[in-house]
């Protein structure tokens, strides 16, 4: 620290004897200074990120007794008959939700782009609404629209051959309905971000192409495109990592059909079911080391691969 | 130097806390009161108890039974971590649950064996408190039995010409009759969890036979396996037996009209025929279980609660506890009024048979009472474990009906995954 | 040259498109909207106005409030207190991390800008279990307190505070308030926290939404009927609402059909609707650089 310090406060002083006194006075109260601004959020990372992350490993590492048991934990979880299946599904809901998404997101922020003030105003607010109902108030919307016997679109329903939710939510068409309800409540969030993204780039980049000749189509594709790809990676990372932590939407529509769901659909489901089903603690905990390792790769892919990320540096 | 601004602002955030600490700090006044969880149907019960005996101080929590049972179990994990927190009394809708209440590592249930006088226990035939007795102690006292009868429709069967079958062939020859000649009539239910109660537990069919405390056999190719998946499966395809379970609301609307026939248990009468699927008074009636050919007749059980006392009750508290386990077993203020279940406990059965019979639902009182009665006798012999056989049944076998597959096919997957799902819990599998 | 007409065409085509959809999310929440003021008998039989009244409302509220004694406002009450608290320390650290990391130079501030990146990627939901393994091990399951703590740990708050200070505010005015003789904390207190509103309003509406409508945690922290927030109950009731179990509906004494459940979870989304409205002109104004969603 003490050649930190000095080097970054010998780089452009005058009186390098007096300066330098001060300098490290000044150094010190500048990183006491930061380190009690930052206190705060550093006890909550403590508390709520760091702590349990630990406390998790120390409990995936031992057995019932409390005595180590390596890896035995995870060799359980990972043989586990549901364990592949679990990732099975989320990738399968994941292969529909998540090109879905970033196309959505991306063609409608392109087409609200090109609009005027006011049609662009109405529509990100009409897109935006259903994402205040997150959650639990979006279940609800999607119980009432997917349930034939009460649904405003149930032709939709009968042309599918479909009587009752119990065939609309039929195994296989689970990865579809996630998805469905997954989008209504986020779609509207990211289009606003790639929105705000489009508003970054220079109005004359986009005339020049237009004064070339070229039309609306191929403008979007070989000039906005490119200069979105960081945008459009982010977006798709980010809801891959929501995707693999599904657990409240597989879960009511388990309830919603009567079990025919299986309640370990996702990972986390089956972390869920370790802990309070079986009462296997140390599996509940492997299984959510071995998510958070994935999320966690995830997030340093994000984080050192994509270029969004360069101006914190 | 901080701003006046943030300093309030601390102030504020700090004492707001310690509010939040000590009011939610809400320990459990030791005042006497009985902490008791039931479930919506059993709500009615405790205001009985209530207007019995207006001096007992009850907090009452309201508890589901859906969702499997991990909900509850949940929160017993958490208490036995914390320490506290457990109800003094509980019921438990579904037989299953008392598997892990009454064992390690949740270990809740207290024994009631001598808690209770020695005439109440002759109170009960050896199959009504069968689920209770678990490794020689008494640890529940049982509200109701839910034998299944044979349910039917005696003014179809009339009107047609049948005759209610006595054996499981007869049933199923009936049944492909009735999809011949009267389609749109059905004549069993085949999509709830509760399915494997009604047709493989009659049948014996080893799908949870608990061998020791660590082991289970499981032989889905028995015979007595075998024979309730080829029947089922016939009368799917023929389409006179209903892929939909008993709590479907679709079964309600289309299905439940028209059964003309099921398997089912005693509380399908007033609960099912009479306030959900709404036929109309003196037309269901009921006949023994079947047998399957040559062998004596047995039967399932398809719930039939069970009150619970805490391990961890202080000992002031006792005397009102088993005022409580008494009273919703033979009060008739609750088991003859208002209970919808034949009552376990003898000593209120003629009274709520009488109470049936006297609300004229059934074609023939008489009978139907006769039939609970004997069909109490029949239940066969029934492990409960850790594990609950009739979900693995729903997110297999009746997954694979919603999706259009057959039931046999749905069978495999039960199959492979009731082993699987008994290990998970811990048990080694055994075929033989 | 593009011609003109084919020019129309394409904005044509874009008005309808666009259209389009908005008629679709239209038609879909005001169905949703629209159920509270219905009965069941109504739903059933089709439509989306028929069977408008206020009286149904009413009655409909009054179904919810029924269940459980009331218990619906406990959880509203208990919800509110969570999200309200857990936001506002969540707004409290990150203006203060987000000035420190854009604005002081200190040992280790690139690695924990770097874990704050990270942190704000990884979904809440993922360490929620050893979360209760912890604070089962400290007795304090079922009490608020924990849950406000873990929802106030707001990575993305901090992120996004720190994107302000980088844009808005200048070295130099730092360096010359060092100068003037101030101290860290008072340079914090006169210059930053006065140009902080936006930030405040930003991390104040995602740390509130995210914590408002988070499920997983309350349901581990908080399982007992009594004393949870909003979304988990909300769960209990459609786990026992007739529509989905029916053997609950021989002892319930409300009607929990999809009318009621749909006023339930209405009411659950008001606050959030106030809270996003309210910082409505904050969010207009390039917020979405690197915005994520709870």
């Amino acid at each position: 620290m003490t050649n930190k310090l000095s080097a970054s406060v010998a780089g452009g002083t005058e009186s390098p004897l007096l300066r330098r006194r001060s300098g490290f006075a000044h150094r010190r109260s500048e990183s006491m200074g930061a380190y009690t601004l930052l206190l705060p959020f550093l006890l909550l990372l403590l508390l709520a990120g760091l702590i349990p992350a630990a406390y998790a490993l120390w409990t995936s590492l031992v057995n019932r007794t409390g005595s180590f048991a390596g890896i035995d934990n995870y060799v359980n979880v990972v043989t586990d008959f549901r364990f592949t299946s679990t990732f099975l599904n989320v990738f399968a809901t994941m292969v529909l939700y998540v090109p879905l998404i970033v196309i959505i997101a991306v063609v409608f922020a392109l087409l609200i782009h090109a609009s005027s003030r006011r049609l662009s105003a109405s529509v990100r607010f009409i897109f935006y609404l259903p994402g205040a109902f997150a959650g639990i108030a979006n279940f609800v919307l999607w119980l009432y629209i997917l349930d034939p016997t009460v649904s405003p679109v149930r032709w939709i329903w009968s042309v599918l051959g479909y009587d009752s939710l119990g065939e609309v939510a039929q195994g296989s068409n689970v990865p579809m309905i996630l998805s469905l309800i997954l989008l209504f409540q986020g779609v509207g969030s990211w289009m606003l971000i790639v929105y705000g993204a489009l508003n970054t780039i220079p109005e004359e980049l986009i005339e020049a192409a237009e004064l070339d000749g070229a039309n609306a189509f191929q403008r979007a594709w070989l000039i906005v495109l490119p200069i979105l790809k960081p945008w459009i990676a982010y977006l798709s990372i980010m809801n891959i990592a929501y995707a693999l932590q599904l657990f409240l939407e597989p879960t009511l529509l388990g309830n919603a059909t009567n079990g025919k769901i299986s309640p370990e659909w996702t990972p986390n489901q089956l972390s869920f079911t370790f802990a309070y089903g079986v009462g296997d603690l140390g599996a509940a905990a492997a299984m959510s080391i071995i998510l958070l390792v994935l999320t966690l790769g995830i997030g340093l892919f994000i984080v050192t691969r994509t270029d969004l990320f360069g101006d914190a540096e | 130097m901080f701003s006046m601004k943030k300093r309030l602002f601390t102030i504020a955030s700090i004492a707001t806390f310690g509010i939040l600490l000590g009011g939610c700090a809400a320990t459990a006044p030791d005042d006497g009161t009985i902490s008791i969880w039931v479930d919506a149907a059993r709500v009615p019960a405790v205001d009985a108890l209530q207007a019995k005996y207006p001096d007992m101080k009850l907090e009452v929590n309201t508890i589901s039974n859906t969702g499997g049972s991990s909900g509850l179990k949940q929160q017993f994990t958490l208490f036995n971590q914390s320490g506290e927190g457990w109800p003094d009394v509980i019921f438990f809708g579904a037989l299953d649950d008392i598997a892990w209440a009454a064992s390690d590592p949740v270990d809740y249930a207290m024994d009631v064996s001598s808690v209770m006088s020695s005439d109440y226990w002759d109170g009960y035939s050896d199959a009504a408190i069968a689920p209770c007795i678990l490794d020689g102690a008494t640890v529940c006292v049982r509200n109701d039995q839910a034998q299944d009868v044979l349910w039917y429709n005696k003014t179809m069967f009339d009107q047609w010409g049948y005759t209610p079958p006595t054996t499981w062939e007869e049933y199923e020859s009936l049944s492909l009759d009735i999809a011949d000649n009267h389609p749109g009539y059905f004549t069993g239910l085949v999509g709830d969890a509760l399915t494997t109660a009604r047709y493989l537990w009659p049948s014996e069919c080893p799908t949870n036979v608990r061998v020791d405390a660590e082991t289970v056999k499981i032989d889905l190719e028995d015979s007595s396996c075998t024979r309730v998946k080829d029947m089922l499966n016939t009368l799917v395809e023929a389409g006179v037996v209903s892929a939909g379970g008993a709590f479907d609301s679709e079964v309600a609307d289309k299905v439940g009209p028209n059964l003309v026939m099921t398997p089912g248990a005693t509380w399908f009468g007033n609960y099912l025929f009479r306030d959900t699927f709404k036929v109309p008074a003196g037309q269901i009636s009921a006949s023994l279980p079947l047998a399957w050919e040559g062998e004596q007749p047995s039967t399932g059980n398809e719930g039939g609660g069970l009150w619970v006392a805490s391990k961890h009750v202080a000992d002031s508290k006792l005397g009102d506890v088993e005022t409580i386990l008494e009273f919703m077993t033979t009060d008739s203020s609750w088991q003859v009024e208002l209970s919808t279940g034949f009552p376990a406990h003898g000593s209120v059965q003629d009274a709520w048979l009488a109470k049936q019979a006297a609300d004229g639902y059934f074609a023939d009182p008489d009978t139907v009472s006769e039939v609970f009665l004997e069909a109490g006798a029949m239940v066969a012999p029934y492990s409960l474990l850790n594990y609950n056989t009739g979900d693995v049944y729903t997110r297999t076998v009746a997954a694979k009906l919603a999706s259009g597959g057959t039931f046999a096919e749905g069978w495999e997957d039960f199959a492979s995954e009731l082993p699987k799902e008994a290990k998970t819990f811990g048990y080694t599998v055994a075929t033989k | 040259m593009m011609t003109t007409s084919s020019a129309r065409l394409s904005k044509a085509a874009r008005i309808a498109t666009l259209l389009a959809a908005s008629a679709v999310f239209v038609y879909l929440v005001s169905a949703f909207l629209l159920a509270a003021f219905r009965s069941q008998g109504d739903v059933v039989a089709g439509g989306i106005i028929d069977g408008l009244s206020f009286q149904n409302l009413v009655y409909n509220w009054q179904q919810i409030v029924g269940f459980g004694s009331g218990v619906f406002l406990i959880w509203l009450q208990n919800s509110l207190i969570v999200a309200l608290f857990a936001a506002a320390v969540a707004v409290f650290a990150a203006v203060s991390g987000g000035y420190a990391l854009a604005r002081l130079r200190f040992a280790g501030r690139k690695s924990i800008l770097f874990a704050t990146l990270l942190t704000m990627v990884i979904p809440n939901t993922v360490l929620v279990i050893p979360i209760f393994l912890g604070v089962a091990a400290v007795g304090m399951v079922g009490k608020l307190l924990p849950v406000i703590i873990i929802m106030a740990f707001f990575p993305f708050g901090v992120y996004l505070a720190f994107i302000h200070f980088s844009s808005a505010m200048p070295k130099e005015l730092v360096e010359a308030a060092r100068v003037d003789g101030c101290s860290e904390l008072g340079i914090f207190a006169r210059i930053a926290l006065p140009i902080s509103k936006q930030p405040i309003a930003l991390v104040f509406f995602f740390a509130f939404v995210a914590d408002w409508t988070n499920y997983f945690l309350p349901l581990v922290l908080l399982p007992s009927t009594k004393s949870t927030t909003v979304p988990v109950g909300l769960q209990q009731m459609i786990s026992q609402s007739q529509l989905y179990d029916p053997t609950a509906a021989a002892g319930l004494n409300v009607e929990l059909y999809i009318p009621q459940l749909v006023l339930a979870a209405l009411v659950q989304a008001i606050p959030v609707l106030i809270v996003f409205l309210s910082v409505q002109r904050y969010l207009v104004r390039g917020v979405t650089v690197g915005a994520v969603k709870g």
